[in-house]
């Protein structure tokens, strides 16, 4: 059996953890941090959810995401209609911020992570997989879909007081999409793409 | 078992991987074998940059308290509303749920989230030595925590993006989003620049 020594993330401690078996974690003993997780067919899992994350992506971007009746009138707005509306206002670094959060960040993180998925499962070690891989754990806490859907969910009550909001087809796909996202981050593990870079079977 | 610094072992903080440092540092820096980011013992600065977004964060939470983040149109009389003053009008209009939830994110957690990281990197600055474990929970939790602060940013977006219906009723942001959404990015960036390896270096330096 293989022992690595892995310091904490947290608190520096050093230990020696052996090679873990699908779906085993090591957790340090000293301050309680994840030291390491072993999943069952990262690549394989990782792809799967993030092709579909991609497709409803796409789906709740390109489609009528609410409806707004308010005497006798219609207004429909898609997902990014909040970020144009706050630029034609002249509050460019809250159109740029909810942007990058809500639509720039989600799009590469998925987009990223379907890359590094197919290099694994196609055996190849590109030189792009290293920033990737990097870049993806950076952008993790910006992407920020699931508070967006609670910011969706509390303006529809306060509008809900004017007048009657109806949800649409990409509403749908963004649930959805928070779900296979959050399933494919769950599925993935920088760890093991780490492992296959150094040489190793993709697990 | 003993600390990686001890050893003189980096711990990447990109991919993760331990390596030895030469016991005299050398001229120039030095780079992870695996995923090439620069190696250090500790995150370079790290008390200082936090200081520093601390203190810029505090600085934004004046103006982001004070100043309207949104105008409500209606009829062509506007109606601003700062951040409180919002919550206050939905916990009057009997909508508890949302004012709660609002005033969680909105307000409860960016003032935690200063106090709480002001107090951590004090405790570190003079070697408190009172339960690390406790201290390393409570670091993830306002680590983890701060995103959610970005609610009610994302609340008005989609306000100025479904009321717009020019005669009758429009919603505007206002300056106070600016500097309310400056709050949130600023603690975000000083939770990531604060090392919590630091709270346990105390334990062996003597
Ligand atoms: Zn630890
Ligand atoms: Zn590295």
């Amino acid at each position: 059996m293989h022992v690595n020594r892995i310091a904490c993330h947290d608190c520096d401690q050093l230990q020696l953890v052996h090679t873990l078996m699908p779906g085993e974690s090591a957790v340090c003993a000293r301050c309680g941090s994840l030291l390491a997780r072993s999943g069952r067919d990262v690549a394989e899992r990782t792809f799967a959810y993030a092709s579909a994350s991609l497709i409803l992506f796409i789906v709740a971007n390109v489609t009528p995401f609410m409806e707004f009746k308010i005497a006798g009138r219609v207004q429909i707005a898609y997902l990014s209609t909040g970020v144009q509306q706050l630029w034609a206002d002249g509050y460019g670094e809250l159109a740029v911020m909810v942007a990058f959060t809500s639509i720039l960040a989600p799009v590469v993180l998925i987009g990223g992570l379907l890359a590094i998925s197919s290099a694994m499962m196609l055996r190849r070690r590109p030189s792009w997989l290293v920033v990737l891989t990097r870049l993806i754990s950076r952008l993790k806490v910006w992407a920020m879909m699931e508070v967006f859907l609670l910011g969706v969910i509390v303006s529809a009550i306060k509008l809900g007081q004017m007048a009657h909001v109806s949800f649409d087809v990409a509403s749908l796909a963004f649930v959805a999409l928070i779900l296979s996202s959050t399933a494919a981050l769950a599925a993935y593990d920088p760890a093991a793409v780490w492992d296959y870079l150094d040489g190793e079977d993709p697990r | 078992m003993t600390s990686a610094r001890a050893e003189h072992l980096a711990r990447c903080h990109a991919c993760g991987l331990a390596t030895q440092l030469p016991a005299c540092p050398p001229g120039h820096s030095l780079h992870c074998p695996r995923c090439d980011s620069e190696l250090h013992l500790r995150k370079p600065h790290s008390l200082s940059r936090t200081w520093a977004l601390l203190i810029a964060a505090y600085l934004m939470y004046i103006p982001a308290n004070l100043l309207p983040v949104s105008t409500i149109v209606y009829m062509g009389n506007g109606e601003p509303d700062t951040i409180i003053s919002g919550v206050m009008y939905l916990f009057k209009n009997g909508d508890a749920p949302v004012a709660l939830l609002l005033f969680i994110a909105s307000i409860a957690v960016p003032f935690m989230k200063l106090v709480v990281l002001t107090w951590l990197t004090l405790c570190v600055k003079f070697k408190v030595r009172w339960r690390p474990r406790d201290r390393t929970v409570i670091y993830r939790v306002v680590e983890g925590i701060g995103r959610w602060s970005m609610l009610d940013i994302f609340v008005i977006a989609l306000l100025v993006a479904m009321v717009q219906l020019q005669a009758l009723a429009t919603i505007h942001a206002g300056p106070g989003a600016v500097a309310f959404c400056s709050v949130v990015v600023l603690t975000m960036f000083a939770a990531e620049s604060f090392d919590p390896r630091l709270m346990w270096d105390s334990f062996e330096e003597s």
